[in-house]
């Protein structure tokens, strides 16, 4: 129930920023886009775990999330959070369990990612990289 | 979501069933979570209730001595599964089962690059090898060998093959492209084609016919066996490559373009995938609907003439490339420019003359020289919340055929509120019109308007000759039903062959209208 109603919520349709905030904060204990808090900080994440997630960024997410509009998944995110706000890569407010659940579920455009393609633990890494943003430099693909 | 069980199999068969899956695979590669697994095994560009394609569980074996054994398992349940590879054909099904209660047999973990031969100019991989995957890889070893990829980048070399893709360089006939499959069979035997028949054959990826019959094409669209290993052939990096963009300002050019194109293709002057492309596609890679419309149905001329105006497109849009030594291809353009300026208002591009910023030039540049990426999957960003489903059939390249297609698309499309947003691709005597469908996932009337009228196109393509060279998991019935000359010959005999190499009926029942005797209708 709780799920269908964040569902609902966040793939409304035209939902605001707010909304996306204001839903993902109640039910899951997060901080959505726009927001300040970190739920791990770079400082927190070690090294290595760091590179780990920065290579699964970019086996996984970057073809579709990296810096420009022609990448659909930081075009479709530029368009529901203003322009030049689209790209994971500068998000300074994810975390784990945010990315997690939209990596499992899929969101608007995106479909989700099969645990036969990226397993837990990869996606336990993936979201504490990504929790741990911003990263101004672009990982090397 | 309710967990449900495979067709035919009680709840205490099923918990044996995954018990001995989980000892074939271990216990982390067997999903059965209703929440966190499952969901992604399902189609995210459904127009039918995501109930109709849950699956009871997936499975991801490692290597083909686990797909062995997970075959025995399931033959002894007489368990559906459904494979996919890089899971990624959307628009088509992605990787949701034809029905609810398979098992999904996910071999995105076999996922190795087996082989780069530089000489020969092949790569051989196995099914969970993506485009990019190859593409970076030949990057890393420093390879003059090029990918031919489909448009969103993340697809399977192997997969895209099988289910009869292409792509956008001279080599983007994928299945002509493919030379040496290794297949096992629903009885776990493991088979070798064509040269790789041969015990130390050196030739398992360089010819592709062999002795007797030639049965690659067996595997393709089929549920015949689980391919596990192909050779492809890869394209050297030539000396020159000069893609080029071609405008036409009027609808009724695309006659016109069809007429000048067909004899550069059938004589090999225009070497690669010849893409020619409404100005909709064009615009929904880069603009959104709503920044220039708001109301409801299609968008009217008046707008499409200012976007058309605004990113400096036409009607029609043609891509083609240069390859080769430059006095060469400075040679092949004279032929083709004077060609399509045959036709008033045509407008001749290269890389120079298009801006930087300019996102559908700038990727039809990198397809045209394999260079893996998504940009294409911006059409779903064209309204809030998209989701497309592809409609694609097939036609002679004339002028006539082009448009009568065209027309027949466009109208029933219009008629049913949506955008037309399609593309020509000619490969070399064929002409694929791909119709992308685009909906917005979250409504569900738009989703079953969507669903009817691609069930009319069927029909109408049918009843003009025109049949599809690929469909989505809901309409693989209804449209191998129309490829039925004498009395459905081609399908019985597809059927009998399923009868006979799969005769538990366990893979991917119902693929392209392809049954086991257990499900058939009717159980002849």
């Amino acid at each position: 129930m709780m799920k269908a109603r964040f569902m609902s919520e966040v793939f409304a349709g035209r939902c605001a920023l707010a909304s996306v905030l204001m839903s993902a904060t109640l039910m899951l204990g997060i901080v959505g886009a726009g927001g300040t808090a970190h739920a791990a900080s770079a400082a927190a994440v070690s090294p290595e775990a760091l590179e780990k997630g920065a290579r699964l960024f970019v086996k996984n997410c970057i073809m579709c999330h990296e810096r420009g509009m022609d990448n659909p998944g930081t075009a479709a995110l530029s368009y529901l959070y203003g322009k030049g706000k689209g790209a994971l890569a500068d998000r300074d407010n994810l975390t784990p369990d945010f990315v997690r659940y939209f990596v499992r579920n899929g969101r608007g455009l995106m479909p989700a990612f099969r645990t036969g393609e990226l397993n837990d633990e990869e996606l336990k890494v993936l979201a504490e990289y990504l929790s741990a943003g911003p990263h101004p430099a672009t990982p090397e693909k | 979501m309710e967990s449900v069980l495979p067709p035919g199999i009680k709840r205490e068969q099923f918990a044996a069933l995954l018990a001995d899956l989980k000892k074939v695979v271990g216990r982390e590669f067997v999903f059965t979570d209703t929440q966190w697994e499952l969901p992604a095994y399902n189609d995210a560009y459904l127009t039918t209730p995501a109930e109709l394609h849950q699956p009871s569980a997936a499975v991801a074996p490692a290597n083909v001595e686990e797909l062995q054994r997970v075959l025995e398992v399931a033959r002894h349940y007489k368990a559906p599964l459904w494979t996919i590879s890089t899971g990624k054909n959307f628009a088509y099904g992605g990787p949701a089962p034809r029905k609810a209660g398979y098992i999904v047999l996910d071999l995105k973990r076999m996922n190795r690059i087996l082989e780069v031969n530089e000489k020969h100019g092949y790569a051989v991989v196995e099914p969970g090898v993506s485009y990019m995957d190859l593409y970076r890889h030949l990057q890393k070893i420093g390879s003059k060998l090029w990918v031919d990829c489909a448009a969103p980048g993340w697809g399977g070399v192997l997969p895209n093959m099988t289910e009869h893709g292409v792509g956008y360089t001279p080599y983007g006939d994928h299945v002509t492209m493919q030379c040496g499959m290794e297949v096992m069979l629903a009885d776990g035997t493991l088979v070798q084609t064509g040269m790789g028949a041969l015990p130390g054959s050196q030739t398992n990826h360089l010819y592709k016919y062999g002795l007797g019959p030639s049965v690659d094409g067996l595997f393709t669209q089929s549920n015949f066996g689980v391919v596990t290993k192909v050779g492809m052939w890869l394209m050297p990096e030539p000396p020159g490559y000069r893609p080029y963009m071609i405008t036409f300002e009027k609808e009724s050019d695309l006659h016109a373009i069809t007429e000048v194109l067909r004899p550069l293709k059938v004589n090999m002057l225009i070497p690669a995938v010849a893409m020619t492309v409404e100005m909709l596609w064009e615009a929904a890679v880069q603009i959104t609907r709503r920044d220039y419309y708001t109301g409801k149905g299609p968008i009217p001329d008046s707008v499409r003439k200012k976007m058309r105006s605004d990113l400096k497109i036409g009607a029609w849009n043609f891509y083609g490339a240069l390859y080769g030594p430059p006095p060469m291809m400075d040679n092949t353009w004279e032929v083709i420019h004077d060609a399509f300026a045959s036709i008033p208002g045509a407008k001749f591009y290269f890389d120079e003359d298009r801006s930087k910023d300019d996102v559908a030039w700038q990727y039809r540049k990198k397809l045209g020289a394999g260079i893996p990426n998504m940009t294409e999957y911006n059409v779903m960003n064209w309204i809030p919340n998209g989701a497309h489903i592809d409609f694609s059939p097939i036609s002679p390249v004339t002028g006539a055929d082009a448009t009568k297609q065209y027309e027949l698309i466009r109208d029933r499309c219009n008629k049913a509120g949506f955008d037309y947003c399609g593309e020509f691709a000619v490969g070399w005597r064929d002409m694929h019109h791909i119709f992308c469908l685009t909906f917005d996932r979250n409504d569900a009337k738009q989703k079953a308007r969507a669903n009817k009228l691609f069930g009319d196109l069927v029909d109408a393509a049918a009843a003009a000759g025109y049949g599809e060279y690929r469909t989505h998991v809901d309409f693989m019935d209804r449209i191998a039903g129309t490829y039925n000359w004498n009395d459905s010959a081609l399908l019985r005999m597809h059927e009998k062959v399923k009868d006979v190499v799969d005769p538990s009926g366990i893979l991917s029942p119902g693929k392209m209208g392809i049954w086991p005797k257990s499900m058939r209708k009717g159980k002849a």
